[in-house]
């Protein structure tokens, strides 16, 4: 394991009114391992990563992103230095073909938004990577089909995919398999371990299926009630009476 | 994959010339550049000459509609301030080279953008359309209660005609003026509109809008700053809606407060939808389609309002996004499709 984290939060607090979401929640990423978050609904598992991501403003504590704090800073700042999340309902652009998706992530990872003039099909650097990545993620037969129109499950693994053209150094997945058939999921989280394997991205992966948490995850936090319940290997925290007793038992 | 990478550098003129598109459109520009003298019809020109400066207003408007996606009712601004910004750069600072005074036009145009954008770029759909409204309304008032003295209020300025890099075309009889050299100066500037965006809407920088069109909340994950490229638009939009409007000024020689108001904004939201505002060429035919009907409607019945409204409501019933422009190429893509079944 790394010796400095990537990614640690310091008594992170999130209020909603008079709901404390987020409880002062303090946890160490690395960036070569596979990290699962548990816990029952109304753990604040969502909200702790919208806070890391920035969808949401703290309430108190502090986030450090290597090495420096970035508590404050905008959305896409946080995804131009490497901590990029990917989401629960795919997020993808509709009115646009997959190759278009994918090639519009890695234009915006080469902050090359603002270039002008250079048609983006003329364009050979990103055409290429962009072919590259469709052909990693076994999408390059969709290439040309519009999302709007794609299995549940493609739209996810492409959604997933768009956030690994942005080469990030970390990764949040909320829940990588909801809505995909049981069959595919453990294929789906194959495709996406041994990517971030091979790119060396720290993952985070929120997931309600025990049986991926056990068979991907280096490491597992447990939230409940917007506190860490359990931050250990796996073994340790399924094993965990606590755990079990608030978790596991209460059939997530 | 290898014909995504058509190589740029080495293409020939007869490769060119098999680009039916590129082609079809050369073919358009000659006609067009023809017109005048071929016909001597002086009504036709001048309508062709007004359909073009709002051909370019129209493109320009759908920038922000089509491409990033945010429905303004204050285009109007952009428009007015194009053709006010013409009268004010000749008559009071006293540039009168029309290349000049169209370029400072655009300016003008852009920094209005650039403002109403910072001003609107938080609000979004019915929020940014009432906003837009809003501060568009804000320079018709000023320009109706003559503030600051510039606009002569509702009775308008009358605006004299420029020079041409030194030509005093000034002093051409009328027919030559406006038939021969004006018409074919705003040809010019709406090919190179046309052409200019092309590029610029098929580049990283018109995908990035899209992008945000498609899914803000995305485009902002994957790095990219939403609100910036929104004013960006907006200010690339003004600047051509105000081309638009200051080619126009100098065609009718006289403007009022009324290019501010509320109305011109709705007639150019009308072109783009009636033209289709999920393609490039929708609002060039939106606005010729708008105004051609306007003039028929017109000399058959005084109802011509209600006569427009009756079409728009039919074109976006059945053809939506796509318009005139795209229900046409979708006819022609199945007629095409049919043929080669045969």
């Amino acid at each position: 394991m790394s010796s400095e984290p990537i990614l640690k939060t310091e008594n992170v607090r999130k209020d909603f009114g008079s709901i404390v979401a987020v409880d002062g929640v303090s946890v160490e990423f690395y960036d070569d391992e596979i990290v699962g978050i548990i816990g029952p609904n109304g753990a604040g598992k969502t909200t702790f990563t919208n806070l890391i991501s920035g969808a949401l403003p703290l309430t108190d504590g502090t986030i450090i992103f290597d090495g420096e704090d970035i508590s404050g800073l905008q959305k896409y700042k946080r995804v131009r230095r490497g901590l990029v999340r990917s989401f629960q309902i795919p997020q993808i652009y509709d009115e646009m073909t997959v190759f278009e998706n994918m090639q519009a992530s890695v234009l915006s990872r080469k902050q090359e938004n603002n270039r002008l003039f250079t048609p983006t099909h003329r364009d050979s650097a990103s055409v290429s990577e962009t072919e590259r990545l469709l052909e990693l993620f076994n999408l390059e037969a969709h290439a040309d089909d519009h999302t709007e129109h794609l299995p549940h499950g493609v739209r996810k693994v492409l959604d997933v995919a768009m956030s690994f053209a942005l080469e990030p150094e970390i990764m949040i997945l909320d829940e990588p398999t909801s809505g995909v058939g049981s069959r595919e999921k453990n294929a789906v989280m194959e495709t996406i371990t041994e990517a971030a394997v091979e790119q060396q991205i720290g993952l985070i992966f929120i997931e309600h299926d025990m049986e991926l948490i056990r068979d991907y995850s280096d490491r597992i936090v447990a939230l409940h009630e917007g506190r860490v319940l359990a931050d250990d290997d796996v073994a340790a925290v399924m094993n965990s009476e606590e755990v079990n007793q608030f978790i596991l038992e209460g059939g997530v | 994959m290898s014909t995504r990478l058509p190589t740029f550098g080495n293409v020939g003129l007869a490769e060119t010339l098999q680009n039916r598109r590129l082609l079809a459109g050369i073919v358009v520009f000659v006609v067009l550049a023809l017109y005048p003298a071929m016909t001597l019809n002086a009504y036709h020109t001048r309508l062709l000459t007004w359909i073009m400066c709002f051909a370019i207003a129209a493109m320009g408007f759908n920038i922000v509609l089509g491409y990033t996606g945010l429905l303004s009712f204050g285009h109007a601004a952009f428009f007015g301030t194009g053709m006010y910004t013409v009268v004010l750069v000749m008559g009071r600072v006293g540039i009168t080279d029309l290349v000049a005074v169209m370029v400072i036009a655009m300016v003008v145009s852009g920094l209005v953008g650039a403002i109403i954008g910072v001003l609107t770029v938080k609000t979004h759909e019915i929020y940014f359309a009432l906003l837009t409204l809003a501060l568009a309304q804000l320079l018709y008032i000023l320009a109706v209660r003559d503030i600051g003295g510039l606009t002569r209020g509702t009775d308008g300025i009358g605006v004299t005609r420029p020079d041409f890099f030194g030509i005093p075309i000034s002093e051409l009889p009328a027919q030559i003026y406006l038939l021969g050299f004006y018409y074919h100066v705003v040809l010019v500037a709406l090919a190179a509109t046309i052409v200019l965006l092309w590029f610029v809407l098929r580049s990283p920088f018109g995908l990035t809008l899209k992008m945000i069109r498609e899914n803000e909340t995305r485009a902002e994950m994957t790095g990219v700053p939403v609100l910036r490229y929104r004013v960006y638009s907006m200010i690339l939009s003004a600047m051509v809606v105000g081309l638009g409007g200051a080619l126009y000024a100098v065609l009718i020689g006289h403007i009022t407060p009324e290019y501010l108001d509320w109305t011109m904004s709705g007639e150019i939201v009308f072109m783009a939808l009636l033209g289709g505002i999920g393609t490039f060429f929708g609002p060039v035919v939106g606005a010729g389609g708008f105004i051609l009907l306007q003039e028929l409607a017109l000399s058959y019945t005084e109802y011509w309002h209600f006569t427009m409204g009756l079409v728009l409501f039919i074109v976006v019933l059945t053809l939506r996004e796509n318009g005139i422009w795209g229900g046409a190429k979708t006819l022609v893509e199945r007629l095409n499709d049919r043929r080669g079944e045969q």
